[in-house]
């Protein structure tokens, strides 16, 4: 039996208004994804990878069609509802790690814990775990200005998964990463994905990033071109 | 799985546009363009006006424009050395950047264009910059205003006596019971001097005539008054002094005899019309009738010597009937050519000749001398406004300083914000000095334009305060409101000064400022991460510092410490010193505990006053700047602990919402931003801090004063309710009182005592000299002995508080003494030695008790030398007690003219007042009540603490710009961060309170500071002045000014805050600034 699909788009469109005129970056976009997929996002830079990954995460609104996530229909909920299922079913990665730089390491990672309710003991120890888990034991109360680009990636991987979310939206994870540090980072989103059974949507350029997921869309011009 | 596409709609809502489309399009290039130009062009207009005011004064100090140019130069300002000097500066920095500016035009142009990038922020820039100019421009327009206002009033009250010859009346001092203002003389010294003068060109006429006072009683409308100016002088020999003009405009004549002219505060006083009878009573036994000829305006002569009661002018003949003195007169007026304006510029010339011709007359056999009069009533009334200015300046350097603070903290703000360009700038080959040149060009525009927004808006500020003064001084109405009013006057000298200030304390902060930010590691700098600091270095750089720190601090401690008589030199030295030991000891131990222990040992130092005269013992002296110091760096310690334990701090904070998880992030967040950029939090403390401080200062010093007023009535009247002051001997108050059954029944208590004139010297072991200031002063004496009775025995029944009596006496034995000791004496309040004396107002300097003094009868001659016993607390009635055998033997005065009474229970206020001055009218007695007295001054302090409040808090206008900007540049920084927190479920409500708590957190902080340490001052003054200020904390008064600062921080940084938590996550994310 396969498993449910938990995010669904149907006739999605993102068109952005300007002097210039009307800019589509999404056009019409029919996406379904199981629970527990692992699914990069492919194309070239302007194809409107990240709008997909914005749109369909309810982090910005679309223009037409309708998103239901776990069912949801992100349309019909409001900004605060929107903000409290994104702290309690999704976690993010993004290519630039977007630590917060006043907090530490640990701080980081219980942040979302806090935002979703989580006793502050609870939530402290957590992020301990997920730090250690990740190679950071150590590190914790070092602010991001103090580690490396992958500590910081790994770091921004605890507190995406810190709340163990249903969907994990990554844009460009290894975008800012040498070579060993991507395949590292990559191993580790697969062996969370499998371990944990959460659904991972992987924006990337990077084709080995695609080859290590189950399923790749390419994109071009809005549209999604292959699947 | 299936994923297609289908068609393209057409342009629908809901549609947001991106950031970064609209900014690249050619159309809209243009328009940055062309709005680049515009502000630049606005910039270039600021300083080219700003240059048009300078050029103005350079004019109009050099008026004869054929001087040569080292001329001009030296005449800068009118004249005025500290003008010119600003001025020669402003030209030489305006030559200096012109030729810069040619030799480095890239540099230049990078610079001002910097200035137009953002044209909000430039305008926020331009607010925050302008505060200093504004401050001293606003004091210096407030003063000049108050100076043409004086120089007004002395116009009215000098006329056109240009000098004048006089003696000082026997009973100088402060009790003034005399009749007569000055001390009679023959009048055929006058005939000899004006017989003596014709030839003089520069004199235009000498004018005898007799001053003093006199009641009146208005015989038509049956109203009294006493205590109007008396004025005698004949309409023939008077003539130089001018006409009189009446009231309608027409020619006034005379005064003729048996006729009086009134002017038009005495007429008001009397209800009196032309045709009316009028009694006059002076010395003499008897009074005379007269019968009012004319009411004569004051603006002209009828406003001479004017006492506040109204003049009454008469005749020769008459005044020296009513005052019993045929033949005599007391006062010579001498009028010189060029008018009334013009006549003082002839004194330096026409003084000498009148000395020469007053000694061919045997004027010093009466002790006469001639007085420059107008020209030293104008200089004191330019030494007046100059004081006026000098308080609101000071009260203004806190602002002025939290608006340096505030440049500092702008341009190291747009430092960052623009780290990474500067970066790149250095990587293609900008040198280190052409970037600070770069901030230099751009902080001239800012300067240039600020200055004169500043200076402009100081002269908007002034205007307010003299409309609030006009209701402060002239009761909210009338003709002293409206000449206040009226004289609202700014100099070109004040304009210039407030811009070349402004201007210079702008471009001098930026320029260090602009070198400090301009040090960086480029590769850092290009990648935007923060610099990193050398520890090695920066451990060389504290060692140097603190070293250079601890032996300016030793020389100046040196200096000041044994004098004594100089405390700032001596404080500020020891401030350095203490900041000396943080900064060495910080070479080897955690900065924390250094710096730490630095600051508290300064707010131990500036807390306790006790400690401060231990190290430094009194007596001593200092000015006003010892306060601004202790503000200065109370704040400073407060804010080091601060920035050095901020983390502890927010961890304390953080920890007190651990209960309510919910709103632990937005806690945690909000907290963490300030404490990890600990300079800009320090910058926004310390602003808020400086300008609170000097608010709560003020504020508690007048709820001291107000409290201590209110308090201590009891105290000040020493029990009694009334004191009367009679000009004219009354020979048996108490006989006649006794025997009055009216009288007897109006009062409990009536002490009589004897009064007069003494002059004191407060350091015998010298003699009178210009550094040894003796002064004229009031003595008074009960009479004791057995035939007192005790309703009328001061030893039995005052209840005056001392502040110190001498080793060894108590209150007890000093009253006792007092009563059978002729060598010993009490003095008021205003005597208590203490460190702000100079600047009290008391005009005297101050004993301690123990202290001996000369007195010498200004009656007899005869001195005394007298041990002050004990200091009263009082300072409403201003007195050397001594005793009453000293009194009347030994200083020769043996009539009584002062009284206190206190009424018999259920006697109102206004009956004793009326019957007792009915009763003594023809002596002119005037009874006061202590509390009406009391409480007229108390509102007037108020009032006038209110306006200080008000003039101090414009320096809010800086904290909330301050915060402003920091809220303006925050939405930009973090936007991003924004971005990722919404991202993980932050709520927009959550990130409004993220923001508003942050600054709320900044502002109540340095509100904290500021009024905590404002109340130390409060207090430590109260400590050191004591007597009528009291130290209470104004807590409804407070409670307004925090809420109205917080409100207001609310206001400013709402907008922002609203917009940060408005902004989509997805526009966020993808921002990079």
């Amino acid at each position: 039996m396969p498993s449910p699909v938990v995010v669904e788009g149907r006739d999605v469109w993102k068109v952005y208004a300007s002097e210039a005129g009307d800019v589509p970056a999404l056009k019409g976009l029919e996406v379904a994804i199981r629970k527990g997929e692992m699914v990069a996002v492919m194309g070239p830079s302007g194809c409107g990878k990240t709008t997909f990954l914005n749109c369909f995460s309810g982090l910005d609104d679309i223009t037409k069609g309708t998103i239901r996530i776990e069912g949801k229909d992100l349309r019909n909920l409001s900004d605060n509802q929107r903000s409290e299922y994104r702290a309690l079913r999704m976690g993010f990665v993004f290519q630039a790690y977007n630590l917060l730089p006043v907090l530490t390491a640990q701080e980081n990672v219980e942040l979302p814990l806090l935002v979703a309710g989580v006793p502050p003991k609870e939530a402290r120890q957590r992020a301990v775990l997920w730090l250690k888990e990740l190679g950071l034991k150590g590190r914790e109360e070092h602010r991001p200005s103090a580690l490396s680009g992958g500590e910081q990636q790994r770091v921004t991987l605890a507190r995406a998964l810190a709340n163990r979310p249903a969907i994990v939206w990554a844009d460009e994870p290894t975008g800012n990463l040498d070579e060993e540090n991507s395949r590292a980072v990559m191993e580790l989103l697969r062996e969370l994905n499998r371990e944990h059974h959460q659904t991972f949507v992987v924006v990337t350029h990077d084709p080995s990033v695609a080859g290590a997921c189950d399923r790749t869309m390419r994109m071009r011009d809005g549209r999604i071109v292959t699947d | 799985m299936a994923a297609s596409s289908r068609t393209e709609p057409t342009r629908s809502g809901r549609a947001r546009s991106g950031r970064s489309s609209s900014g690249t399009l050619p159309g809209k290039a243009s328009d940055a363009q062309r709005r680049g130009r515009l502000a630049n062009q606005v910039l270039l207009i600021g300083t080219a006006l700003g240059l048009v005011i300078i050029g103005t004064s350079l004019w109009l100090g050099t008026t004869a424009g054929s001087e040569q140019a080292v001329t001009a130069l030296s005449t800068l300002g009118a004249g005025d050395p500290v003008v010119g000097l600003l001025v020669l500066i402003v030209v030489i920095v305006a030559l200096f950047s012109l030729v810069l500016g040619l030799k480095d035009r890239v540099i230049a142009k990078i610079g001002l264009r910097n200035v137009s990038r953002a044209r909000t922020r430039t305008v926020v820039l331009l607010f925050g910059l302008l505060i200093g100019s504004t401050i001293i421009s606003s004091s210096l327009v407030i003063g000049d205003t108050v100076n043409t206002l004086s120089v007004h009033f002395t116009y009215i009250a000098d006329g056109t006596v240009d000098e004048a010859v006089w003696a000082p009346a026997q009973s100088l001092g402060g009790l003034g019971t005399s009749s007569l203002t000055y001390a009679p003389f023959p009048s055929s010294v006058f005939t000899s001097m004006n017989s003596s003068l014709p030839g003089s060109p520069e004199v235009s006429g000498l004018a005898p005539m007799l001053l003093g006072t006199a009641s009146a009683f208005d015989l038509t409308r049956q109203v009294a008054q006493p205590g109007l100016t008396l004025i005698g002088a004949d309409a023939w020999t008077s003539a130089t002094l001018g006409g009189f003009t009446s009231v309608n405009g027409s020619a006034a004549n005379g005064p003729f005899s048996g006729q009086v002219l009134l002017n038009p505060t005495a007429a008001s006083e009397l209800s009196a019309s032309v045709g009316d009878r009028i009694s006059l009573s002076g010395a003499a036994a008897s009074p005379t009738t007269y019968t009012v000829a004319g009411i004569v305006r004051a603006d002209t002569r009828g406003g001479f010597q004017d006492g506040g009661f109204g003049d009454v002018f008469v005749n020769l003949a008459g005044a020296q009937a009513l005052s019993g003195i045929p033949g005599r007169v007391n006062f010579i007026a001498v009028t010189n050519v060029g008018g009334i304006s013009g006549g003082p510029s002839h004194t330096h010339t026409v003084w000498p000749q009148l000395n020469a011709s007053l000694a061919s007359a045997g004027g010093q056999r009466y002790g006469l001398t001639v007085h420059s009069m107008l020209q030293s009533d104008l200089l004191s009334a330019e030494a007046n406004s100059a004081s006026l200015t000098q308080l609101f300046l000071v009260l203004g350097l806190f602002s002025i300083g939290a608006g340096c603070v505030l440049i500092v903290g702008i341009f190291a703000m747009l430092a960052e914000e623009r780290r990474g360009e500067m970066g790149v700038a250095r990587a293609v080959g900008m040198r280190r000095g052409q970037l600070i040149r770069a901030y230099y060009f751009e902080g001239l525009a800012y300067s240039a334009g600020s200055a004169l927004l500043g200076t402009l808006l100081g002269v908007v500020v002034g205007w307010g305060m003299i409309q609030a003064f006009a209701n402060v001084f002239g009761g909210g109405g009338g003709s002293e409101a409206q000449a206040i009013v009226e004289s609202f006057s700014f100099t070109t000298r004040s304009l210039v000064l407030a811009y070349a200030a402004g201007f210079l304390l702008t471009l001098g902060t930026v320029t260090v400022t602009s070198a400090y930010v301009s040090r960086m590691n480029i590769v850092r700098a290009i990648r935007s991460q923060p610099e990193l600091v050398e520890r090695a270095r920066s451990q060389r750089l504290l060692l140097a510092s603190g070293v250079l720190l601890a032996l300016l601090g030793a020389a100046l401690y040196h200096v000041g410490a044994p004098s004594g008589t100089d405390m700032d030199i001596g404080y500020l030295g020891v401030s350095l010193l203490l900041l000396a030991v943080g900064l060495i000891a910080a070479f080897r131990l955690p900065l924390r505990w250094t710096f730490s222990l630095s600051a508290v040992g300064l707010l131990i130092f500036w807390s306790d006053l006790s400690l401060r005269n231990d190290l430094f013992p009194g007596p001593h002296t200092g000015t006003i700047f010892v306060f601004f110091q202790e503000g200065v760096f109370l704040i400073l310690a407060a804010v080091i602990l601060y920035v050095f334990n901020s983390d502890l701090i927010v961890r304390a904070l953080t920890g007190l919402s651990r209960s309510g998880s919910r709103n632990l992030p937005v806690v945690r967040l909000a907290f963490s931003y300030p404490a990890h950029r600990k300079f800009r939090s320090a910058m926004t403390i310390s602003i808020f801090a400086m300008v609170l401080f000097t608010i709560t200062a003020i504020a508690a010093i007048g709820n001291g004063i107000s409290s201590g007023v209110s308090t201590s009535i009891a105290t000040q009247s020493g029990g009694y309710e009334f004191y009367g002051v009679s000009p004219n001997p009354i020979t048996d108050m108490s006989g006649t009182v006794q025997q009055n059954a009216t009288l007897r029944a109006d009062v409990s208590t009536l002490v009589p005592l004897y009064s007069g004139g003494v002059m004191v010297n407060a350091r015998p072991s010298a003699p009178c000299s210009a550094t040894n200031m003796c002064f004229g002063y009031g003595a008074a004496a009960a009479p004791t002995g057995p035939s007192v009775p005790t309703w009328q025995n001061f030893y039995g029944t005052n209840h005056f508080n001392f502040t110190a009596t001498a080793p060894g006496y108590s209150p007890s034995q000093v009253w006792q003494a007092l009563e059978s000791d002729p060598n010993v004496a009490v003095v008021d309040g205003s005597f208590q030695s203490n460190i702000i004396s100079e600047f009290q107002g008391n005009g005297h300097p101050g004993v301690r008790a123990g202290d001996g003094m000369n007195l010498t009868s200004l009656a007899s001659g005869s001195t005394v030398t007298v041990r002050v016993l004990g200091i009263l607390s009082e300072q409403s009635v201003p007195v050397v007690l001594v005793n009453n055998q000293t009194m009347v033997e030994t200083l020769g005065y043996s009539t009584q003219n002062i009284f206190l009474f206190t009424a018999a229970p259920g006697v109102s206020a206004r009956t004793v007042i009326q019957n007792f001055q009915t009763h003594f009218f023809a002596e002119g007695l005037q009874v006061y009540d202590f509390a009406s007295e009391l409480s007229n001054a108390l509102q007037f302090t108020d009032a006038f603490i209110n306006l200080l409040e008000v003039f101090v808090a414009l320096g809010l206008i800086v904290g909330i710009t301050s915060l402003g900007i920091l809220a303006l540049r925050a939405v930009v920084e973090r936007r991003t961060q924004i971005g990722v927190v919404r991202a993980v479920g932050f709520r927009r409500s959550q990130v409004l309170a993220v923001f508003l708590t942050e600054y709320s957190f900044l502002a109540l902080m340095g509100i904290g500071i500021g009024a905590v340490m404002g109340l130390v001052l409060a207090y430590n003054l109260n400590q050191a002045i004591g007597g009528f200020f009291s130290f209470a904390i104004p807590w409804a008064n407070l409670a307004f000014v925090l809420a109205t600062s917080y409100a207001l921080t609310l206001v400013a940084t709402g907008m922002p805050s609203f917009r940060a938590s408005r902004i989509p996550p997805a526009e966020a994310i993808r921002y990079s600034e």
